[in-house]
């Protein structure tokens, strides 16, 4: 089965964030083998601590802590984006491996298939 | 791959994260507000001129005339297209990405 | 749109037979879903639909197949977590049966 790498990169309140988890869980649940990318504000929906019942928004972090579950254990995140936001790996919630452009690159070739949000 | 780039670069941070994972055998196709990227003078300008030069650039025709971009400022290195080169060129890349 | 009674309250189904409202839900509403369904509960239905129900409270989410029967296999022990202990239970789709028994929304991603 071709395989799916889903690149988010929408802050978690973005509709978009959900998006893209949502195609990673439906193709997961299809036995597509899916990996992600956190990418550009997309990092920012690892960040733990947060509170989206607050905002009245159901909490993406609850959702993304599935993604074990429906076995996408493939998790990247952009090592670049972190920094510019002043993030260290130590803050996420999921244990992502951090990774540099030229290994994005790599990724974006291994990958059969590569979907945006 | 061809990576597509719909968005202007100077407003969101589709332009540099795209050149910033853009492999070198990749292909660059800019549409709709992407062809801003052409705006001479500019940064986003100077980081497409900077890219290996294996990395092939396209603009769809179109979309740069109908922005009242001036055709002469746009480098040599970047193909205009039509539609149909721009269909063409989805299928020749093996996987298209957009931004 | 439908009703059932149970214990003298009217609870409200959409037309699929799921809870409108998930507060609805008590181990007699189960049993009463299930009989609509042609299934008697047994403690063994049970413990899955209250794993459903812990996997809905950690995730916020109704799990597909995949994601229940790992689950299953995690929190009530390997030989439960297969899709065919699962298909005997809740017969047709495990994941989507379940879903309703336990009260929760219709899984999205679901065959």
């Amino acid at each position: 089965m071709s395989s799916l790498l889903v690149i988010s990169r929408h802050p978690p309140a973005a509709p978009a964030a959900r998006e893209a988890l949502d195609l990673a869980l439906a193709a997961a649940a299809f036995g597509v083998p899916v990996g992600m990318l956190f990418l550009d504000a997309g990092v920012l929906q690892l960040l733990k601590g947060q509170e989206a019942a607050l905002i009245k928004q159901k909490s993406l972090t609850a959702n993304l802590q599935a993604l074990s579950m429906f076995d996408v254990e493939d998790l990247f995140v952009c090592q670049h984006s972190l920094s510019e936001r002043g993030l260290t790996p130590n803050q996420l919630l999921l244990p992502a491996k951090p990774v540099e452009g030229s290994e994005i690159a790599s990724l974006l070739e291994h990958y059969d298939q590569v979907v945006t949000l | 791959m061809l990576h597509i780039l719909r968005h202007t670069p100077q407003d969101t941070s589709r332009f540099a994260s795209s050149l910033r994972v853009m492999g070198p055998k990749q292909g660059l196709l800019l549409i709709e507000d992407g062809v801003y990227a052409l705006l001479p003078r500019t940064t986003a300008l100077s980081a497409l001129q900077l890219l290996p030069a294996s990395v092939r650039l396209y603009a769809l025709e179109t979309d740069v005339i109908a922005r009242g971009l001036a055709m002469d400022d746009v480098p040599k290195r970047v193909t205009l297209v039509d539609y149909p080169t721009f269909v063409q060129l989805c299928t020749q890349y093996d996987k298209v990405l957009s931004w | 749109m439908s009703d059932i009674l149970v214990d003298g309250e009217a609870i409200a189904l959409d037309k699929e037979g799921f809870l409108l409202d998930l507060e609805d839900w008590s181990e007699s509403v189960a049993a009463a879903l299930a009989e609509r369904e042609g299934i008697i509960l047994t403690p063994a239905h049970l413990e899955v639909i209250q794993a459903l129900r812990n996997f809905y409270q950690t995730y916020q989410l109704s799990p597909a197949m995949r994601p229940l029967v790992k689950y299953v296999g995690q929190q009530l022990g390997k030989e439960k977590g297969t899709s065919l202990y699962l298909l005997r239970l809740f017969p047709g789709s495990p994941a989507k049966f379940g879903a309703k028994l336990a009260g929760l929304p219709k899984p999205d991603n679901c065959l």
